[in-house]
């Protein structure tokens, strides 16, 4: 009781402990501890002991906990902006606005402060306020059971390190005579070439069963190597995985009933080239990737794109993820309905180490949560003509339509409908309108007749000649064995004499149609060769038309049987096609380039469980005549090389080229941690539900991946879902899979989570303690009170 | 005059008898013997015919029945029959916003569908054809890109639309056991099968079905529900004919939910009895609630049968069975309390809770989905029944407590109007040692005022579930340390669980200091009940996070 009654625990006496709280805040500023372990301990308890009458009262107890629970609510759900609760946009989340992690914000200064706040008041309203004895015994204990678990928080919440890895199967090495060992990591249609032979992955078979001798009906990891040399050698190489005695080449047997056949049985012996020796080896990894962490991987490399140094990994502190932070407008592409502003960030990434490739800083200046890159033609120096069109229907429906005038492929929207030709010539234009209706020149006695293709139902004379034509129908560019042909079906009648003609735009093709005769067998026979035709299918019966005078467009339409008309075309202005149909030239630019760009996507059209997997990065290299600068985009894993990188990862690294000649390969990833020894992944095994494994998540009941720990003493372990392994410091868990796909049957990687766990126990004890307190307080304190009134009771009848 | 009696008689009786009779092919076709007999294996589970349909059929028109045909019924319609679904509306669009879109594009442009729209707004069926139409879907195409609000709806009508594709009816309809009988082998769908009895029964019945001869459909049906289960007969693949038969039963009864009817009725009978001390109606409520928690320990039995599993791991049975234990605990309170001045009050507050949860379950079955599914293999661990049910009863609990606080609330309003101050009207010696004083012959505690009474039970309540609630977040540490790799990660569920037990902390220290203890107590119960369920709902349906499956 001294404790309350000393001069220097009651007001304001405790004032004087302000004066340690003072010199702590300064020790802690001038050593830079500010934030430190020590500081949250020391500095609050100065703080509590100068208002130590304050920190005594439940009042004041209250108020934390209330403002804690503001604290949580707006850390985790957000501030509703609306009563509509029940929608996703009514929740702004500050918590991401202010560039926090989940785990950030319930680490930041002001979490801390309340927590130390309310052990400090805890404590010291049980010791002061609280004596301890059998009816307060639950109180001490739930909030000794709090503070102990409290503690256990700070230690594991300090030391966390979280994150996973990838492990696939196993690597693929391959030795030949005199060359270099090389090894790829088996995943589908990986790829190596050796000297000059290259060998592809053709098959992997997760569940391969075995015919031979003891091991009969066992199901193994099967990979199938089509190994491809010179002189048109070819053959499958077929490895089982814990099996290399059944090793074994498959060959072409040039029989189309079995085309493929066991070496053994083709050639006598199981290997078509034994000097060739393919193994499986594990595919031991010795690092894992952070949770929520950044990182720069760089590497030089030679003129000739060949690697001339290893990997170097350069962490990012304090990279942005949920805002993006644009150096400037013309750095991205952005949606029209996106308000994008410059933010520009400047993140120096030091070398790290004397093997570091570059050995200078290089700086992040800009970062994109959702973005990705995107080709758009901007104005340019060279003349390269593109226009943009909008055909719109009167039932709302439109379509956008792009045409470069000097690609011939992309010239025309549709070949039949739409193209758009730039004029070398104004000249051109009245010529383009002549043949711009599809038309038949027929030649007679050396006399030139334009004959139009129209839908009549009747015959015309063709000029005085004595010929009548109808047209039956037409065909425009038909692909016919290999070239593009256009072709009119046309009937002719002479006097009596009446036949059809197929006639062409190469007039070589034509052909009459004479009963009883196969075309194929007449080649360009004739009933009738006094009169020959050829087609000429005309223009797109809608052209857009540049390079007139003054940069103008116009548009040629000739639909229908009208002949064709010419209207000006004036980029926003709408035409009308036909009653139902209206174009509108919506942009045209006569000199363009191509541009890439990251393409910010709009917040809305993010999908919120990507995180940070479309996030980008921009990195820049200053040196003494500018900065070479370049976006990256996020990889989950930053893989050694395309050979290493298992299916739906990336390995998309991108190359940087300094003025001085050197070239860099740089790639965003994450920031990378040792594991305590390598680990292989020997099997992966699904448990499934009754119908058996159908590749889908809802048959499975378990994923198991049996690991091993390459340690000095070599430790296998079974790692599935609820039933973590421990090795070292670390606890490894079963997180993702490889699940089977059109392109795959699967399960040719896993992902391990990996984590500490420091701190753990104290948490559960203090837990547990606390729930003891409870049951304590809320049950047998009553009961002990009880007992003693009715002591009291009886005393007098005894 | 006999004669002209009896043919009265008869023209009456055959009359009748017409009149009774079915008249469409709908109604006179018997998918019964069918809907119970013939196991259908769809994603990792084994279930009646009639389970499958009506787990089947709200992925394409919701909890709507097209033309008041069954689910059992629709399934094989659309399946033989697609010309008659031609231009039908009966694709669901639950996304009300979606709906509105849709129908003004479609309006803008086609006013003659004006009725039809009306219709859709309204009871959110459509046509395929409509849903189909490159003005639809080039609106899909462009609202698909706001993700967070269109996204997913969008994705529902895609794979409504794909559900509803004959083809896709057939290949799901996987009733051949595999032949080996083992539990580990792929079923599949009568394209496989070389039976030739099956197969040309199987015609018989299409020929007879597309025909609308609901006699042949009927004999063929029959035959095929004994032919097609003799194929897995005997063997751990195929389920018993029994365990088929309840499942069948036990949707068709619609899972017990009405059985709020009856809580329903305990809840007139107990406030009648709580409020003008009516004993014998007393009696009569707690009998009748007795019995409706009797046929929901039926109902959770019997699901627990059916499903081959305790039934805690979806919203549909964490919200039933949290209910379940609520009643349970009501009624062995009630066996304690008889004597005292609570009676009555805890099976009054089970009662609204369960009745509460049973009609939230009926009215939103798309939400609370009844259907049964295996579970993620994440919940295939002890942790799940000791860390979930340890959570559920608390939030039970929690509810009660709202329910005995908000008597209290309205209480002290009546008393206000009547000028009478309230102040003192709490229990003296808070919940349990309430209780232990009551019981013992302390008897000061509650003081025969129902003012006491109400804070004693909640009290009481609150109470438990603080040391539930707090056990249970501990529980489901200790299972996401070895699950997830870190007993805690902030989580916005674990938050608000965290934030559930800190009103409670708050209520429980409050009550020390404050003057009027029974309504601040009341107050902080009912807004503790708020974040609890703003945990359950929000933050389950609109924020999602980890727990996002129940």
């Amino acid at each position: 009781m001294s404790v309350k009654t000393h001069p220097f625990f009651i007001w304001p006496g405790s004032l004087l402990w302000l004066l340690p709280t003072a010199a702590a805040v300064l020790l802690f500023w001038r050593s830079g501890d500010v934030g430190s372990v020590w500081w949250y301990l020391l500095v609050p308890t100065f703080v509590a002991l100068a208002l130590i009458d304050l920190f005594t009262t439940i009042w004041f107890g209250i108020t934390t906990l209330c403002l804690l629970f503001v604290y949580c609510s707006i850390g985790s759900s957000g501030i509703p902006i609306s009563f509509a609760i029940w929608e996703p946009q009514t929740w702004v989340n500050i918590r991401e606005t202010m560039e926090m992690t989940e785990f950030e914000w319930f680490h930041w200064w002001p979490f801390k402060w309340l927590i130390a706040v309310l052990c400090l008041n805890m404590s010291i309203v049980t010791i002061r306020r609280i004596p301890l004895n059998a009816l307060t015994l639950g109180v001490w204990t739930i909030h000794g059971g709090v503070i102990v678990m409290v503690i256990g928080c700070v230690v594991y919440f300090a030391k966390k390190v979280e994150g996973d890895v990838v492990i696939s199967r196993c690597q693929v090495e391959i030795t030949m005579p005199n060359q270099e060992t090389i090894s790829m990591v088996a995943t589908p249609a990986n790829s190596v070439r050796v000297g000059d032979w290259s060998y592809t992955i053709s098959d992997l078979n997760p569940s391969w069963e075995l015919m031979s001798g003891d091991d009969a009906g066992k199901k193994a990891y099967a990979v199938s190597i089509s190994v491809r040399g010179p002189e048109d050698v070819h053959f499958i190489r077929q490895l089982i995985l814990g099996y290399p005695e059944y090793t074994e080449d498959v060959v072409s047997t040039g029989d189309t009933s079995q085309p493929m056949a066991r070496a053994k049985n083709v050639l006598g012996t199981p290997l078509v080239d034994d000097s060739i020796d393919i193994t499986l080896v594990p595919d031991a990894k010795d690092r894992f990737f952070v949770t929520q962490s950044a990182a720069i991987y760089m590497r030089e490399i030679s003129r000739s794109g060949e690697p001339i140094s290893n990997w170097v990994e350069r962490p990012i502190e304090n990279l942005p993820r949920f805002n993006d932070h644009i150096p400037t407008l013309n750095d991205v592409w952005g949606a029209p309905s996106t308000s994008l502003r410059p933010q520009p960030l400047s993140l120096n990434l030091e070398p790290v180490n004397k093997n570091d490739p570059l050995q200078q800083d290089a700086v992040v200046t800009g970062y994109l949560r959702y973005a990705f890159s995107g080709t758009r033609i901007v104005a340019g120096e060279e003349l390269f003509p593109v226009v943009w069109v909008t055909l719109r229907k009167s039932d709302g429906t439109e379509q956008a339509v792009e045409m470069y005038a000097f690609d011939k492929s992309l010239n025309t929207a549709d070949a039949t409908l739409m193209s758009f030709r730039w004029l070398e010539d104004v000249e051109e234009l009245s010529v383009l309108q002549k043949n711009l209706k599809p038309s038949i020149l027929c030649t007679v006695d050396g006399e030139e007749y334009v004959i139009p293709v129209t839908n009549s139902e009747t015959f015309s004379q063709i000029g005085e000649t004595g010929f009548a034509y109808k047209i039956k129908s037409v065909q425009n560019n038909l692909h016919i064995s290999g070239i593009v042909v256009s072709l009119a079906q046309v009937e002719i009648k002479k006097g009596d004499v009446q036949w059809e003609r197929w006639v062409f735009d190469n007039p070589a093709m034509n052909r009459d149609v004479i009963e009883g005769v196969e075309h194929d067998t007449n080649k360009a026979k004739l009933i009738d060769d006094t009169i020959s035709m050829r087609y000429s299918s005309g223009g797109a019966p809608i052209t857009i038309i540049g390079g007139l005078e003054g940069g103008t467009y116009g548009l040629l339409m000739g639909i229908g049987d009208d002949d064709p008309q010419y209207h000006n075309m004036v980029v926003g202005e709408t035409i009308n096609l036909t009653d139902e149909v209206t174009i509108t030239l919506s942009r045209a630019e006569p000199k363009t380039k191509n541009e890439t760009r990251p393409t910010v996507v709009p917040p809305a059209q993010r999908d919120p469980s990507a995180s940070n997997f479309y996030s980008m990065v921009k990195l820049a290299i200053p040196t003494t005549t500018g900065a070479a600068t370049s976006w990256l985009s996020f990889h989950q894993y930053p893989f050694e090389s395309q050979k290493d990188t298992v299916r739906r990862f990336r390995f998309e690294p991108t190359v940087m080229h300094l003025p001085d000649g050197r070239a860099f390969e740089v790639l965003f990833s994450r920031r990378s941690a040792e594991l305590p020894v390598p680990i292989a992944l020997d099997s992966f095994e699904i448990d499934s539900h009754i119908g058996g494994f159908s590749g889908r998540t809802p048959s499975v009941l378990n994923w198991r991946s049996l690991i091993r720990f390459m340690g000095e003493e070599e430790v296998e372990a079974a790692v599935s879902v609820n039933d973590p392994k421990t090795y070292g410091n670390y606890w490894f868990f079963q997180s993702q899979w490889d699940p089977p796909d059109s392109s795959s049957a699967g399960l040719n990687y896993t992902v391990l989570g990996v984590g500490n766990r420091f701190g753990v126990f104290p948490m559960l004890f203090g837990c547990c303690i606390t729930v003891a307190g409870m049951i304590w307080a809320f049950y047998v304190k009553p009961m002990i009170k009880r007992k003693r009134q009715q002591a009291v009771y009886e005393r007098p009848a005894a | 005059m006999i004669k002209i009696t009896t043919i009265i008689f008869l023209f009456v009786m055959t009359g009748f008898s017409f009149a009774s009779q079915p008249i469409t092919f709908e109604e006179q076709v018997d998918m019964k013997p069918w809907g119970d007999q013939v196991a259908v294996f769809t994603e990792g589970r084994v279930k009646s015919y009639e389970t499958f349909a009506r787990s089947f059929m709200p992925y394409i028109m919701g909890s709507k029945k097209y033309n008041g045909q069954s689910a059992t019924f629709t399934y094989f319609d659309m399946m033989l029959r697609p010309d008659r679904y031609a231009d039908k509306d009966f694709i669901f669009v639950k996304h009300k916003g979606l709906r509105a879109s849709i129908a003004t594009e479609l309006d803008t442009f086609n006013p003659e569908l004006k009725d039809r729209l009306a219709r859709f707004m309204k009871t959110g069926l459509i046509s395929r054809e409509l849903l189909q139409t490159q003005l639809v879907q080039s609106l899909l195409t462009r609202l698909r890109r706001d993700n967070r609000r269109f996204a997913s709806p969008i994705e529902v009508i895609d794979s409504a639309i794909g559900a509803s594709d004959p083809r896709n009816l057939w290949a799901s309809l996987k009733i051949v056991p595999p032949s080996s009988g083992s539990a580990g082998d792929p079923w599949n769908t009568l394209d496989t099968l070389e039976n030739k009895e099956i197969v040309d029964t199987w015609q018989r019945m299409v020929i007879a079905w597309q025909a609308g001869d609901a006699q042949t459909t009927n004999v063929e049906l029959a035959t095929l529900s004994t032919l097609i289960p003799a194929l897995g007969a005997g063997t751990e693949a195929y389920p018993k004919a029994g365990k088929l038969k309840l499942e069948s039963m036990y949707f068709r009864l619609g899972n017990l939910t009405w059985v709020w009817l009856v809580y329903l009725a305990s809840v007139v009978l107990l406030l009648m009895a709580l409020v003008y001390r009516f004993e014998t109606v007393g009696r009569v409520g707690t009998t009748i609630f007795v019995l409706a928690v009797l046929l929901h320990t039926l109902a959770v039995v019997w699901r627990w049968y059916v499903s081959g599993r305790y039934p805690n791991t979806n919203m549909f049975e964490a919200i039933t069975t949290s209910a379940w234990m609520g009643g349970l605990f009501a009624i062995l309170m009630e066996f304690y309390l008889r004597k005292t001045s609570m009676k009555y009050l805890l099976p009054l507050g089970g009662a609204i809770t369960a009745m509460v949860a049973l009609l939230a379950v009926r009215l939103y079955p798309l939400e609370l989905n009844p259907h049964i599914s295996n579970k993620m293999p994440v919940l295939h661990d002890v942790w799940l029944y000791i860390h979930v049910n340890f959570i559920i009863f608390a939030y039970c609990l929690i509810f009660v407590a709202s329910v005995t606080a908000f008597f209290y609330l309205v209480r002290r309003g009546i008393q206000k109007t009547k000028g009478i101050d309230g102040v003192k009207d709490f229990a003296k010696a808070g919940g349990v040692a309430s209780l232990v004083e009551k019981r013992k012959g302390g008897g000061s505690a509650l003081a025969n005022n129902m003012g006491a009474v109400l804070d004693g039970a909640t009290m009481i309540l609150v109470e438990l579930s603080f040391i539930l609630l707090w056990a249970g977040i501990v529980m489901g540490a200790i299972w996401a340390d070895h699950s997830w790799g870190r007993p805690w990660g902030w989580d916005p569920k674990e938050v608000f669980a965290l934030n559930t037990f800190l009103v409670f902390v708050v209520l429980i220290h409050a009550r020390m200091k404050v003057k009027d203890k029974g309504l601040w107590t009341a107050w902080l119960a009912l807004l503790g009940c708020a974040v609890m369920l703003f945990n359950w709902i929000i933050i389950n349906f609109t924020i999602s996070g980890l727990h996002s499956y129940a």
